[in-house]
């Protein structure tokens, strides 16, 4: 950290990374009417992670912030993308059954 | 005074600041204490007071399964019983239990600090914990909630005209201490250890709270959200759950168990790291594998969260889910089984001593293990098809629980009641109760395994007349199980009123706690203590006990002061 | 005042205590908001079409403008941050109401939208107005994952108001002290959750 740093430049370093964050606001409405099918979701989601990224880092300083803060961070993510994964995995392989298995219940 | 040969132990040569008990006694300096012993004991009361009123809710249960047909209460009294002994004693007893109360009492001291990171935090949770089980209990006043404690989906969102609202509105602001307790007990053991307290140093119940303290944060908002959702659908008529609507239930079930799963280990990791301390002190031995002990404490603690689905095997999910979490279910005995053999291997050629806390930390032990095989059972997806549902998932659990966890909280309870409040207890009459406590319990729970595997169904108020032996049996070890639940509240009394003075280390144990006076001051020690060992200072795995030493010791003992009243 | 509190010995450590302690609170958050996402994702897998179809009814415009509005009040809350830790008090004043009015913005523009919706018949029960299955669970999620974020808003504007408030009267340590870093921390992760809300609730459906 500098000695005395003159306002302005906080301001500046903020607006900075505002008209990135809009310019991905921009992006990711335009994108939306793209005729680009299946590819919205993931086109969406990459820019959400974008925007989420650089508020996290420079905003919320998590770049310098100490390991354990990075930790709790990170694995708060981890837990949500469990949460995830392993309720998928019964939801997206429910029709799956073997004939046997559906029948008998039938 | 007789604990002077401990590194770091302040020289209590001069005078002392006066007991944290002695530190104001208006109602006042209690309420608004931000004091973490006297939360501590501000939470030893009010979950005193919610295992008493689940306690009682259990006894007219097994009153009325001692006949075979209903005829006590009616199946709905019935219903609303088992839910209200469920709510109560999961999330206001057992959750709680040892974390706030032992936890917050030993921990700050364990790793020698004055106070946790945010001690006023620590009151809120208290306060958030007794307005949540205020709310509870308001519902089950008014009339009771018939869904069971897993209010699950659409039972409880379509049809239940029960008071489930209410009820899961003080599940939901319970939780909220449950995560500042949790979050303020990883910040203290991150920030506030003291000199030298290096991590590989920290006792394993200071381990197994901040292992604790991490599922606690990571797992109770999901209850949270989860119970919002029902309120969400019940109050605004929200379509999240409804099959009519093309809602999934079972998804219910799967963000529920993702709390509740992890929360069995709330309940049973930090009654590991008690029974740790006590095996080690009543054995006069290092612990065997601390590291092994240590990363299986974070292995069950992260593992925890991946076994949910074996709850759901009958419900719907689909084969290869079950398949997936049968699996890693089998996984987390792992760990489980690293901590069982780590503490026989640390009572081998020990100088093993009985005392009360002993006795309840043996205890678990065994019943621990017979939980944990059951449970091997029940991971294995055509077992558990067979018996889900039935006593013998209320004898599984229960062996955890309470077979466990309320020995476990027992053991630690006897262990630093000295240090709580400074006084002995009579050991005869703890003995009694911690042997009372294992046969009653045994009498009570055994037979279900049985009744559980002959196909009695669980939460029915009847029953066919050939289980009827075998409930009776069930019932009568309850009685028993009440006496010797009773039986503590006589000697603690007791002590209170006439105790011998218990001296700074009644047992001599290692652990910063007993490095400094019993009832400790305010600040806990007079200056800060410097760690220069490893935990458990006891005698290496290759030395003979120190018996003649021992003994010498105990004759020292015999010389505290005398009870100045 | 020196903004040192029982238990701490130095403010350094007190500082980082803090800040390990609200990203704990911010990452049991990422969860309680995981269980919404969770369901959510896993009902736009059973009912794309529905999803598709009622996602297009939702108001892309405030939604837009409430996203800009949230990007540029975790601008300003940065500077406000960024200020206090050079001691720059009236900046820290600027960063504050502005973030608190940009929040009071925001709810104002929500408020809005959700008359709109409660015209449109878009709330879930009896007379909701789309047929599509998986349709009126859309609209539950909607429901319920805005209105959790506007709790949270409501209660971010209220302690950032008060912050303001009580730093203008001098009743509070900044100086030094995480005061600033953790009620922006707290701030920041409300924007995060609504920048996943918003591809989320207001871009399904459009274009081709």
């Amino acid at each position: 950290m500098t000695e005395k740093t003159h306002p302005g430049r906080l301001w500046r370093k903020a607006a900075l990374v505002w008209v990135a964050l809009s310019l991905a606001l921009a992006a990711t409405v335009v994108g939306a009417y793209l005729d680009i099918g299946a590819w919205k979701l993931p086109l969406a989601m990459a820019i959400a992670a974008f925007k989420a990224a650089l508020v996290a880092a420079i905003f919320m300083e998590l770049t310098g912030a100490g390991a354990g803060t990075r930790i709790a961070a990170l694995v708060g993510l981890l837990w949500l993308a469990l949460m995830l994964s392993l309720t998928f995995a019964d939801e997206t392989t429910r029709a799956q059954s073997s004939d046997g298995f559906t029948q008998g219940a039938e | 005074m007789t604990d002077a040969a401990h590194p770091g132990t302040p020289d209590h040569g001069y005078s002392l600041p006066p007991s944290y008990l002695g530190a104001g006694t208006t109602l006042r300096s209690w309420l608004l204490t931000t004091d973490h012993k006297r939360i501590g004991l501000l939470y030893l009361a009010s979950i005193t007071v919610f295992f008493l009123i689940g306690g009682i809710a259990a006894a007219v249960m097994r009153t009325e399964l001692m006949t075979p047909t209903g005829d006590l209460v009616s199946a709905d009294t019935y219903n609303r019983l088992f839910t209200l002994h469920g709510v109560i004693m999961v999330w206001f007893f057992l959750i709680p239990a040892v974390p706030t109360t032992l936890g917050n009492f030993i921990l700050p001291m364990a790793i020698g600090a004055r106070d946790v990171a945010f001690p006023r935090l620590n009151l809120l949770s208290w306060y958030l914990n007794i307005a949540g089980g205020t709310l509870a209990l308001v519902a089950l006043l008014l009339g009771g909630v018939d869904t069971g404690w897993t209010f699950y989906t659409p039972y409880s969102t379509l049809y239940s005209n029960s008071y489930v609202t209410l009820a899961a509105a003080g599940v939901f602001v319970a939780g909220f201490s449950s995560i500042a307790t949790g979050l303020n007990f990883i910040v203290t053991v991150h920030t506030q250890r003291t000199k030298g307290m290096t991590w590989m140093r920290l006792p394993l119940f200071v381990w197994s709270i901040y292992a604790t303290s991490i599922i606690l944060v990571l797992a109770t908002p999901a209850l949270a959200i989860v119970l919002a959702m029902i309120v969400g659908e019940r109050v605004f008529d929200l379509g999240l759950f409804d099959p009519t609507r093309g809602g999934d239930p079972i998804l219910f079930q799967h963000i529920f168990w993702f709390y509740s799963h992890p929360a069995v280990y709330i309940m049973i990791l930090p009654g590991m790291g008690v029974v740790t301390e006590v095996l080690t002190c009543f054995s006069r031995r290092k612990v065997f594998g601390y590291e092994a002990m240590v990363f299986a404490i974070l292995g069950i603690a992260i593992f925890g969260f991946f076994v949910w689905g074996h709850h759901m095997f009958v419900s719907g999910q689909s084969t290869f889910a079950s398949l997936i979490f049968s699996l890693l279910s089998f996984v987390i005995a792992v760990p489980s089984a690293i901590k069982v053999f780590n503490w026989s291997a640390t009572l081998y050629g020990g100088h093993i001593t009985f005392e009360a806390s002993m006795l309840y930390a043996l205890g678990f032990v065994g019943l621990f293990t017979m939980g944990g095989l059951t449970g091997l059972f029940l991971a294995s997806v055509p077992v558990d098809v067979h018996v889900t549902d039935t006593y013998f998932i209320v004898a599984h659990f229960h062996y955890i629980m309470v077979g466990g966890m309320v020995s476990a909280f027992f053991a630690g309870l006897h262990f630093w009641w000295p240090k709580i409040t400074g006084r002995m207890y009579s050991e005869g009459f703890a003995r009694a109760a911690a042997l009372l406590m294992f046969v009653g319990f045994n009498v009570t729970f055994f037979p279900q395994f049985i009744l559980g595997f002959m196909g009695m169904p669980r939460r029915y108020w009847s029953y066919p007349p050939e289980f009827q032996i075998l409930n009776l049996m069930s019932s009568f070890g309850a009685m028993i199980l009440a006496l010797a639940y009773a039986l503590p509240f006589v000697y603690f009394a007791l002590s209170l009123w006439r105790g011998r003075m218990a001296g700074d280390n009644p047992w001599r144990a290692t652990g910063l706690e007993w490095a400094t006076a019993s009832p400790p001051p305010r600040e806990n020690f007079a200056e800060p203590p410097v760690v220069d060992s490893a935990p458990y200072d006891y005698h290496p795995a290759h030395a003979e006990p120190t018996e003649r030493e021992d003994a010498r010791d105990r004759e020292d003992q015999d010389d505290r002061p005398e009870d100045p009243r | 005042m020196s903004g040192l509190n029982e238990p701490f010995q130095t403010l350094a450590r007190q500082r980082g205590a803090a800040e390990l302690g609200i990203w704990i609170f911010l990452a049991s958050e990422l969860v309680f908001f995981g269980g919404l996402f969770t369901g959510y994702s896993v009902y736009r897998f059973l009912y794309p079409d529905g999803f598709l179809a009622a996602g297009a009814e939702t108001n892309l415009i405030i939604g837009t403008a409430n996203t800009a509005i949230l990007l540029t009040s975790s601008a300003t809350m940065a500077v406000a941050v960024w200020a206090g830790r050079e001691g720059l008090r009236r900046h820290v004043l600027w960063g504050l109401c502005l973030t608190s009015l940009l929040g009071a913005g925001f709810m104002v523009l929500k408020a809005v939208e959700y008359a709109e919706d409660i015209r449109k018949s878009l709330v879930p029960g009896a007379g909701f107005a789309l047929p599509e299955r998986g349709a009126e669970i859309f609209f539950s999620f909607y429901w319920i994952m805005t209105a959790i974020h506007a709790v949270h808003l409501t209660i971010g504007v209220a302690a950032v108001s008060l912050a303001a408030w009580r730093l203008w009267r001098g009743r509070v340590d900044w100086r030094g002290t995480a005061f600033l870093h953790v009620l922006g921390l707290y701030w920041h992760l409300i924007d995060l959750i609504w920048i996943f809300l918003f591809p989320l609730l207001y871009l399904l459906g459009r274009g081709g």
